[in-house]
């Protein structure tokens, strides 16, 4: 009944899932923070959705739940509309400076 | 050892290397193929882990409509050279470091709190049958058939909100209802 596969992702398995998790989560929020180019910024938000999406269906396979899978298609659609609006506006900011840089966005600030 | 258990560590590792390109790659296009690795390798991870449909989904729509959009508009900007002279921000060198070290402290304490324990994952699963998974566990029939009943108003929901996006995106580029640019 038991292959080893099955065994491997109720046991060591997840250790290694939820240490990718960690790392991925936190290469994306450094790119965010430290990269001043808007396009980055906005990669590094997909970067971390995707770790969240990972999590999420490995603990749908632990419980053998669906309700994890669902939520992360609905995640697909949030990242979908995310990146259709954030580019919307960068290509608008790229127009109106000429350089996706964020350290000349400075008419921002109070 | 099994074959699914090393293609599993072999997409973990290709997934955190493409996440480190994304980082210190200096053109966009280049972060943008680390990240387009990194996602076919999740979408690897997640057909291991029996979600087979969510993995077709990642490779269509994350890494065959989100990407391509984005390539596309790395591609329409034409962006001076100037923008990536600075990649870094000035303070990366202290808060890099210090965010690096709280991933690593964050793992070390789920180690610890493992503490040896081979089943401490199958000791948090609350299902009665945790070795024993049917076959058709993620598949496309029973995934639907969950979706399109007991998450209806999701699937409602999330279509309410790409129409707002729509509506948002045409509102941010400023067209007017005959499609001429109003500034």
């Amino acid at each position: 009944m038991s292959n080893p596969l099955t065994d491997f992702i109720l046991g060591t398995g997840g250790f290694f899932t939820i240490a990718i998790v960690i790392l991925l989560f936190a290469i994306g929020s450094i790119t965010f923070i430290f990269r001043r180019t808007l396009l980055h910024m906005l990669m590094a938000v997909e970067l971390m959705l995707n770790a969240v999406n990972l999590s999420l269906i490995y603990f749908s396979r632990l419980h053998q739940n669906l309700d994890g899978q669902i939520l992360s298609l609905m995640i697909f659609v949030v990242a979908a509309c995310e990146v259709a609006v954030g580019i919307a506006i960068i290509v608008r900011l790229f127009k109106r400076t000429g350089t996706i840089s964020v350290e000349t966005y400075t008419q921002e600030r109070g | 050892m099994d074959f699914n258990i090393l293609m599993y560590f072999a997409f973990g590792i290709v997934a955190i290397a493409g996440g480190l390109v994304l980082l210190f790659a200096k053109h966009p296009i280049r972060g943008a193929m680390g990240l387009l690795a990194t996602m076919l390798a999740l979408a690897g991870m997640y057909a291991i882990l029996q979600a087979h449909s969510i993995a077709i989904f990642q490779v269509i729509i994350y890494a065959g409509a989100i990407m391509v959009l984005i390539i596309y508009f790395i591609m329409l900007l034409d962006i001076k050279s100037e923008d990536y002279l600075q990649p870094f921000s000035k303070l990366f060198w202290i808060g890099g470091p210090i965010l690096a070290l709280l991933a690593i402290f964050f793992i070390y304490k789920l180690y610890s709190a493992i503490g040896g324990n081979e089943n401490a994952f199958a000791d948090l699963s609350t299902t009665s049958m945790p070795s024993g998974s049917p076959q058709d566990f993620g598949g496309i029939k029973i995934f639907s058939k969950t979706f399109l009943t007991k998450y209806l108003f999701a699937f409602e929901y999330v279509s309410t909100l790409l129409f707002a996006a729509i509506v948002a995106v045409i509102s941010i580029v400023q067209l007017d209802w005959k499609g001429r640019k109003n500034e």
